[in-house]
């Protein structure tokens, strides 16, 4: 559904730009909480704009995985089921890969500065 | 199961009141009150214990939630492992006593108040605690070869808590009580299965000796703090818990707490215990360590989203988990050290 200007990353950033303003200045038993909600808000805002991207990614990822272990699974609760099994023991280099894929997804959404040089994303 | 809300503060100070008046005498008085946290599962108030001429300033630390498959000690073991070690010589805050039904306080207690630093930056990082950083890894080795000598038999009580039974199992048990598939858990869990060393020895463990569970001056070292992990296992299980990349707090070529490199810690610890630190097993307990640090973050965002105790802190735990499931990841491909 169509809303009216602004669109909810732009909401979104501005309340978080509003928290960070009066962080430094709410009382300090409060002052953490206020940090967190800033750090909430800035992970919602990816979801938003990257969450789509990181989800096909997961998909993608536990796609080949599938692929070459040839057991077939469509969700993180599949294959989570299928790792405690033992039955991806064969194939533990690619399913390392594949749940460090799927995990970097997760990351790009929650705090991309976290991952390694070499996984963040190169901007064009 | 949670507790029944916890009274109005008002009235949790005249209960303390009289818990202190029935064991120091009517004179004695409380005074300079702060809260110092109400969390999500424990209330702690400093307070002045005043006698006559004397004050010595205290902590009241009270229960306000049991968490349904909680991986912390009930407050009365806690009170008996202070207790315990405070008898074996490891600083801790000294235990005064512990509530009794007579308090209606329902279940805590009151230990002294040790002063000092416990944020991680201002320890690793402001020119104050410079000599506390170089003191650090022959401190922590000694300490942890004190605590390691506690007699199992003292320690019994610990035996029957989950941790200490299987500590892959009780993870596993944990999580799938909150009900969120972790592939990167379940992969790290299959590694531990197939890799595990021999367990040399089992003694009793802090079980979250970590950068903001010690409580420090510029000297160094003045209590060990939060017990509530504190269970039987491994010695080396201490050294992977407190060389997770977590507790480096950005020092990341210090992996001893973000302190100090491994060997002057293993070092020092041999030295003061007369027992080599097992690198490899090391290892392996910190990849134990990012499983059980993931499940805790679980425990928080599932008491956030269930509605048991709300708090932005606890929903950032839960985005948070992705983060240690990628460390884990990273230190499995070694990567990461």
């Amino acid at each position: 559904m169509s809303q009216n200007l602004p669109g909810l990353p732009d909401i979104l950033r501005e309340v978080r730009a509003f928290i960070e303003a009066v962080t430094p200045v709410v009382p300090e038993q409060d002052r953490y909480h206020a940090m967190c909600c800033s750090y909430l808000l800035a992970v919602a805002e990816r979801e938003l704009t990257v969450g789509t991207a990181a989800e096909a990614e997961m998909q993608a990822a536990r796609e080949t995985l599938s692929k070459v272990s040839g057991i077939p699974f469509s969700s993180e609760e599949e294959l989570a089921i299928c790792l405690r099994e033992g039955k991806l023991d064969a194939d533990w280099e690619t399913a390392l890969q594949s749940v460090l894929r799927q995990v970097i997804a997760h990351v790009r959404v929650s705090k991309p500065t976290h991952l390694d040089p070499i996984h963040q994303e190169r901007v064009p | 199961m949670s507790t029944p809300a916890p009274a109005a503060p008002a009235e949790i100070l005249a209960r303390l009141e009289r818990a202190v008046r029935r064991r120091f005498g009517n004179a004695a008085a409380l005074a300079n009150i702060s809260v110092a946290t109400l969390g999500g599962s424990n209330r702690t108030l400093l307070f002045d214990l005043v006698e006559g001429a004397a004050r010595r300033r205290l902590v009241f630390r009270q229960e306000t939630y049991r968490l349904p498959h909680s991986p912390f000690i009930e407050p009365h073991l806690q009170y008996q492992l202070l207790t315990l070690a405070a008898r074996h010589e490891v600083p801790v805050p000294a235990p005064i006593f512990e509530f009794t039904p007579e308090d209606e306080l329902d279940r805590g207690y009151v230990v002294a108040c040790v002063d000092g630093e416990t944020l991680p930056r201002r320890l690793l990082t402001d020119s104050r605690f410079a000599a506390a950083r170089a003191n650090f890894p022959g401190e922590a080795g000694a300490i942890l070869a004190r605590l390691h000598r506690v007699p199992l038999a003292e320690a019994a009580f610990l035996a029957d808590t989950p941790d200490s039974r299987d500590p892959i199992a009780a993870q596993l048990e944990r999580l799938d009580h909150y009900g969120e598939a972790h592939p990167a858990v379940e992969l790290a869990v299959r590694w531990l299965v197939r890799h595990a060393p021999a367990v040399r020895r089992r003694c009793l463990l802090h079980g979250d000796f970590r950068t903001g569970n010690l409580m420090m001056d510029e000297q160094g070292i003045r209590a060990l703090l939060d017990w509530e992990c504190a269970h039987l296992g491994d010695p080396m299980e201490e050294f992977g818990w407190l060389c997770l990349r977590s507790w480096r707090f950005g020092m990341l070529d210090k992996p001893a707490g973000g302190f100090c490199a491994r060997e002057p810690l293993y070092a020092a610890y041999a030295a003061a215990s007369g027992e080599e630190v097992d690198a490899q097993a090391v290892h392996w307990w910190e990849v134990f360590g990012f499983v059980r640090w993931i499940v805790l973050n679980v425990m928080q965002a599932h008491g956030h989203w269930t509605g048991a105790r709300r708090s932005p802190a606890f929903a950032a735990c839960g985005r948070n988990t992705c983060l240690i499931e990628y460390d884990l990841l990273m230190t499995l491909l070694g990567r990461y050290r």
